[in-house]
């Protein structure tokens, strides 16, 4: 009897106890998808970006920004803003210099935040990666391309509403005589079979002669057989869809070629992260009939896709990459918010915004503090796991951009890579 | 949180050491032994909890696994015992993720994390009855989270869905390879032979996490916990 007692009393206490310390987990914080606020100050438009970027941007782990430090230290600045009132209101200046205090050394080289002041109604736009060193004078060297002696079968887009033209192709002279080198150039990866003309496409056609599958055609600059080498310029190309590099680029592969791998950040944490999903491209079905020596001209403005191709000519054996360090902006996006609650990362806020703002002639109208966030979607790193995000990719051969002398009419980096299709070094 | 487990602890072991020392008069029962010792085997089942907020279309879900371990005994006396064991056991779990775009079902990505653990419970374990015994134990557990690794479905920016299978390298910011909370158990044991020195056993337990898998690296931290429940067949001897 004494026995049983005591076992009835010990595990009451003991069941007590194990039910008290149950309730020892901790709380979740409470937190909002950045995707659909709307802000009514100053405050509430840093808070929400400020937890917006903490959740859904995908380069925590590499980069050295203490982001809940910033938070301590930039609220103040915002909350000082709230507190002036109509009296003495908030410049732009002011604003402007605020939110570069919030962003400031953020690795995303695609990063920029674009800010509705509701009470001046007009945007700003602050991007916290390094600018490059000099403009790329696309004008001056297609001039000077265009000068060169031998060039044959030169073919320039004509976008309509557009102040000057952004593809070109042509054949130079190659090594021995009657021997070519196939060039195309291109300031932008927005070929579109599907809105644009046969006009707009001109040089693509010309170079690729693709069919709506993406398969070489017989016509094409890099078919012909007295083509040796060919120089794909993506100097001062900012990007665009990927699905040009896929489609076109790829179109100089014989087989699928693995560049690399990418990332997304999937969950709640900062470094909570997808597996590495290797990145691969696949050549049509008909490709280029032989494998020829490329080289990819790039400089400081090659940015995202332009920086993956050269990753991507890194990795074929007879691929070279000629010119100048890229800008080092990696990291691929989808700009369009609705794609944002997929995996809850990359660009948030209002993509009317965005359109707003990157689009002449349009408007827009908010009475609240709105924002867009343009921010990677992706970490992509090659096959060594190497990010090139705020350092950009380093030439096979570098080159360095000399305005002076492409001002007197010598594009030093062009003339390497020709130097190297005809020499083989 | 560390003050009530700590206050908890003391209560629970003062309470415990009192109570024995009180029965420690009380006449051994026949076939009672102080110390035992056996393996054990089975399988478990983990739930993560981890409270996803706003991400609606990304869920946690439980997993199957295997657990084994090898434990000791000491019976203060036959209604009472301290028992530890070290077991190996995991706490795997899934997530799925519900893929739709533009108010558009685009179907489900799914990812199955694989957990490796070795987990020391330690529990005071009650038991009631002679060759038949009917026992529940209540107690705390530490461990060490030993090994990960993930498989499953995903997306690159590149292309279409493609299936992934990777060891997972634990993150020093971030991982709490730590493991420590709660243990219950409730089982059967069927004493063998004349001697009744070798027994089988039967036995559910509960291993209820109260450290967070994560650490504490970042201001808005939604905390991650695993609660793994395991079915054990168990081969004591009694000595």
């Amino acid at each position: 009897m004494k026995t049983r007692k005591y076992i009835i009393n010990t595990m009451a206490i003991a069941a007590m106890s194990t039910l008290m310390m149950v309730s020892c987990r901790k709380e979740a914080p409470v937190l909002h998808n950045p995707n659909h606020l709307n802000c009514k100050s100053y405050t509430e438009q840093f808070q929400t970006i400020w937890e917006g970027v903490d959740q859904s941007y995908v380069f925590w782990e590499r980069d050295t920004v203490n982001w809940d430090t910033r938070y301590d230290r930039c609220l103040p600045l915002f909350q000082a803003f709230d507190a002036r009132g109509t009296a003495n209101p908030v410049t732009l200046d002011e604003y402007k210099a605020a939110w570069e205090n919030v962003l400031k050394g953020l690795v995303d080289h695609h990063f920029a935040a674009i800010l509705w002041e509701p009470n001046r109604k007009t945007a700003i736009a602050v991007s916290p990666g390094h600018k490059a060193p000099y403009e790329t004078d696309i004008a001056q060297e297609i001039s000077i391309l265009k000068r060169m002696p031998g060039i044959s079968d030169l073919t320039e887009n004509t976008v309509s509403g557009s102040k000057a033209p952004q593809s070109w192709s042509c054949l130079l002279p190659g090594k021995e005589s009657g021997e070519k080198i196939a060039y195309f150039r291109f300031s932008g990866f927005a070929f579109d079979e599907s809105s644009q003309s046969q006009a707009e496409l001109a040089p693509l056609y010309a170079f690729f002669d693709p069919d709506t599958a993406g398969n070489v055609g017989d016509r094409a600059l890099i078919n012909r057989d007295d083509v040796k080498g060919i120089i794909i310029d993506v100097r001062g190309n900012r990007g665009g869809n990927f699905g040009n590099i896929a489609m076109y680029i790829a179109s100089l592969l014989q087989k699928k070629l693995h560049i690399g791998y990418t990332r997304v950040k999937e969950g709640v944490g900062r470094l909570d992260y997808s597996a590495w999903l290797p990145t691969i491209l696949t050549p049509p079905k008909r490709p280029i009939k032989q494998e020829k020596n490329i080289v990819l001209l790039v400089d400081a403005n090659s940015v995202s896709c332009s920086e993956i191709t050269a990753v991507l000519i890194k990795c074929i054996p007879n691929g070279k990459v000629v010119g100048e360090r890229t800008f080092g902006g990696t990291g691929p996006l989808w700009p369009n918010t609705n794609l944002h609650d997929i995996f809850y990362n990359g660009c948030f806020g209002d993509t009317n915004l965005f359109n707003f703002y990157t689009n002449e002639g349009r408007t827009y109208s908010n009475p609240d503090y709105a924002y867009y966030v343009y921010t990677s979607t992706f970490e992509f790193v090659d096959l060594n796991y190497e990010s090139f995000e705020g350092k950009g990719v380093i030439p096979d051969i570098v080159v360095p951009y000399n305005a002076q002398e492409l001002k007197a009419g010598t594009d030093k980096q062009l003339e390497r890579a020709l130097e190297y299709l005809r020499n083989g070094n | 949180m560390k003050k009530k487990i700590l206050f908890v602890t003391a209560f629970m072991t003062l309470f415990c050491v009192a109570k024995a020392q009180d029965a420690l008069d009380t006449n051994a029962a026949p076939g009672f032994y102080h110390w035992n010792l056996g393996l054990s085997l089975g399988g478990d089942y983990n739930v993560h909890s981890a409270n996803m907020v706003y991400m609606n279309n990304m869920s946690y879900t439980g997993m199957l696994g295997v657990s084994f371990g090898l434990h000791t005994q000491y019976n203060f006396m036959p209604w009472l015992g301290v028992r530890a064991e070290v077991l190996f056991l995991m706490k795997d779990y899934g997530m799925i993720n519900h893929v739709i775009i533009n108010n558009e079902d685009a179907g489900m990505l799914h990812t199955g994390t694989i957990n490796g653990y070795i987990d020391v419970p330690v529990m005071a374990v009650f038991s009631y009855g002679n060759r038949f015994k009917v026992h529940a134990g209540v107690g705390g557990y530490m461990g060490y989270w030993l090994v990960s690794s993930r498989y499953g479905t995903s997306f690159p920016f590149s292309g279409d869905v493609i299936e992934f299978d990777e060891d997972v390298k634990f993150n020093s910011t971030r991982d709490n390879r730590f493991d420590g909370g709660l243990a219950v158990s409730a089982g059967v044991t069927l004493a063998l032979g004349k001697a009744q020195a070798w027994s089988l056993g039967l036995e559910g337990s509960c291993l209820y996490g109260l450290t967070d898998i994560q650490k504490k690296y970042m201001r808005n931290l939604s905390p991650r916990y695993n609660t793994t429940y395991s079915v054990q067949l168990s081969l004591s001897h009694s000595f």
